[in-house]
């Protein structure tokens, strides 16, 4: 280096500047898009990870769907064909009990559409909400009397001046499924009460039943949630119901939880706003 | 149990598995009404029901539902398989896929049929016991 000339050592420690500056830029651009690029793909594995669980539930649900669709429509037809078949031969007797389930499967198979409904409306967040002044006590016993003679033994506990605002045939949805699951699985003594608490009002139906498993609390109010594995089942009814509560008191800002009804059965509880 | 109908002939029983009370009344329906050499020895409306009265019942089939209160189907064909091998088998479900037609299979349980197949459940018991007679 001795032997250069002054002004080539400077243009050359320019250039090995430049060099440098160029050399250092592209590491950090390189750097930037890696590190850009690694949270690209970690957002990538994160998306395909709810992807497949949001297929799995897609999945599941079909399944269940399908499974209590056809268990209604398989003795409708079941029985109509053999109607059809065997009429001129069938004693009256057998001709009614075959018309009698399939009335009970007819009706089931309407209650599960109306579920269907119910929940493609709540997951699309499309409930219709016509909130009312309503006074609570009325609207317990306005469904109880609809429950018929089973509801007649229930305890109900509310103040008289009790309101709440609510729709009142989301309420009576609300309160309905409630008594008739309490009805339905508890043992013994129902009761139903209601209380103010702060700008809530709180609704309890408890039973003294055998209690909800702990471990199955946590998925009690979600979609086909009995409790048994993905292919068993523990209890009669859809599994929808308490999903179906929970989708139409949020869309009331309300919100539903479970307790144990100590020291023994079961507590569903849901709170909605008092009037302001 | 192997049974003598009215004219000699040895009739096929079923034992009939499933929770649901109408589809039971169903299956009883469409076997009775087969013919004579078909005949239900009894019904359980779950798995461990299915086992406890197995032995008494004797079945030659056992028309199976997948999903019951407790045991599923397969579970509770799994444990009837292990006491009696070569049990006959019908596995009857609303909701029939790849993965319980593998399970089913894997236990040995050659026909699985939808519940909109269940008229056919006559006809494949006596395929099935044909078989059977056959040394299939």
């Amino acid at each position: 280096m001795g032997d250069l000339e002054e002004p080539e050592l400077v243009r050359l420690r320019q250039r090995y500047d430049r060099e440098r500056r160029i050399r250092e830029e592209a590491e950090a651009i390189a750097e930037a898009t890696t590190r850009r690029l690694y949270h690209v793909a970690e957002e990538l594995a994160r998306s395909k990870e709810e992807l497949e669980k949001l297929y799995a539930a897609q999945r599941d649900f079909i399944a269940i769907a399908s499974h209590e669709l056809q268990t209604p429509i398989a003795p409708i037809a079941g029985f109509a064909s053999t109607m059809l078949a065997r009429w001129g031969s069938m004693p009256d007797g057998d001709k009614r009990k075959y018309v009698e389930a399939i009335d009970r499967q007819a009706k089931r198979l309407s209650e599960l559409t109306q579920a269907f409904l119910a929940i493609s409306r709540i997951d699309a967040g499309a409930v219709e909400v016509r909130p009312q002044v309503i006074g609570v006590g009325e609207a317990i016993h306005e469904t109880l009397k609809e429950l018929g003679d089973g509801a007649s033994q229930v305890g109900v506990s509310c103040p008289e001046d009790l309101q709440v605002l609510a729709d009142p045939n989301h309420l009576h949805q609300i309160l309905g499924n409630y008594l008739t699951n309490a009805l339905r699985h508890g043992a013994g003594a129902v009761e139903i009460e209601a209380e103010g608490v702060g700008r809530w009002v709180e609704l309890r139906v408890r039973d003294s039943g055998e209690g909800v498993p702990d471990e199955f609390v946590p998925r009690l109010f979600e979609k086909f949630a009995r409790a048994g594995s993905g292919t068993t089942r523990n209890a009669k009814g859809t599994g929808l119901g308490l999903y179906i509560v929970r989708g139409l008191a949020r869309a009331q800002a309300g919100e539903v939880w479970y307790e144990h009804n100590l020291p023994r059965g079961s507590c569903f509880a849901v709170r909605l706003p008092q009037p302001r | 149990m192997l049974m003598k109908g009215r004219e000699g002939e040895m009739q096929i029983g079923a034992l009939i598995v499933d929770d649901e009370e109408d589809i039971r009344f169903l299956i009883r329906t469409l076997i009775e009404a087969a013919n004579r050499e078909l005949h239900v020895s009894g019904e359980a409306a779950t798995g461990s029901e299915a086992l406890e009265r197995l032995d008494d019942l004797d079945p030659q089939v056992i028309v199976l539902d997948e999903r019951m209160p407790g045991m599923s189907g397969t579970e509770t064909a799994a444990l009837i398989l292990r006491r009696r091998p070569g049990q006959r088998i019908i596995v009857c479900s609303a909701y029939l896929d790849a993965e319980l037609r593998q399970k089913a299979e894997a236990l040995g349980i050659k026909v699985c049929l939808t519940k909109q197949q269940i008229g056919t459940i006559p006809d494949v018991l006596r395929e099935l016991m044909a078989e059977n007679a056959a040394g299939g």
